[in-house]
């Protein structure tokens, strides 16, 4: 009975651990991504080893060439289903992970924003699927003006 | 500060445009600046979470937000917060039309 005991209160204890984590926990566990100064260091905090490969189901939409690189119009989503996570970066922004979106229930994966770019880069969107897989699309947008300045 | 919505539902999907008011500055060493960017961004609909997003410097100033979420209707409110890295925070309530 005792031992019964010990290990209920040992298993709210655990959840009581676990669950900050699996409900709020995304900066706490991810904050370092948005530090690292190359694209694959900070997909590689976010997503481990994960495999990641082109998908035709996965749409960027942004200018072949901005004028301002202070707020590049960008439109992310995707037709794929049982999406959980999306993210975007900027391979040569001097931080490239600009933002991470996760998926809830009711969330339609679609959205709009306006980016920074300092200089002409590829923009990559990853599309995180529940069986673990990345799924991408990768458009180079031309900039005229940098906008990192400031 | 100050939080702009456009909220409008067809069928049972709400569009929302969110319009923040917000440098999301960077650090810079040059002019002694630091950081000030929001970090966390939320949307609720009836006690469920209907957007989330985890920003950086690398949105623009002011940031613009368009999504779109189900199980919306004309009246119901939402619920947009956010907190940024010096621990400001901001949240209202709007309807969506």
């Amino acid at each position: 009975m005792q031992r019964r005991n010990f290990i209920k209160i040992g298993g709210f204890i655990a959840l009581g651990v676990l669950s900050p984590s699996l409900y709020a926990g995304f900066l706490e566990d991810h904050a370092k991504a948005f530090t690292f100064k190359s694209a694959p260091e900070a997909m590689g905090d976010l997503y481990g080893q994960a495999k990641s490969a082109a998908d035709s189901k996965v749409e960027l939409k942004v200018p072949d060439i901005a004028e301002n690189g202070g707020a590049v119009p960008v439109t992310i989503s995707t037709t794929l289903s049982d999406v959980v996570e999306m993210s975007l970066f900027v391979e040569k922004n001097p931080y490239p992970l600009i933002a991470v979106w996760q998926i809830n229930e009711n969330t339609i994966p679609d959205f709009s924003t306006r980016i920074r770019m300092g200089e002409t880069s590829n923009v990559v969107l990853v599309v995180k699927t529940k069986d673990g897989t990345l799924h991408t699309a990768t458009k180079e947008v031309k900039v005229t003006v940098g906008g990192c300045g400031g | 500060m100050g939080i702009k919505v456009i909220a409008k539902v067809k069928d049972d999907v709400a569009e929302v445009k969110l319009l923040i008011k917000h440098p999301m500055q960077m650090a810079n060493a040059k002019t002694n600046k630091t950081a000030k960017y929001i970090q966390e961004l939320l949307v609720k609909h009836g006690g469920k979470t209907v957007y989330t997003m985890y920003p950086s410097v690398g949105i623009s100033e002011n940031p613009f937000i368009k999504f779109m979420f189900k199980g919306a209707k004309v009246g119901d409110k939402i619920n947009v917060s956010w907190k940024d890295n010096t621990g400001e925070t901001e949240q209202g309530e709007f309807d969506l039309k």
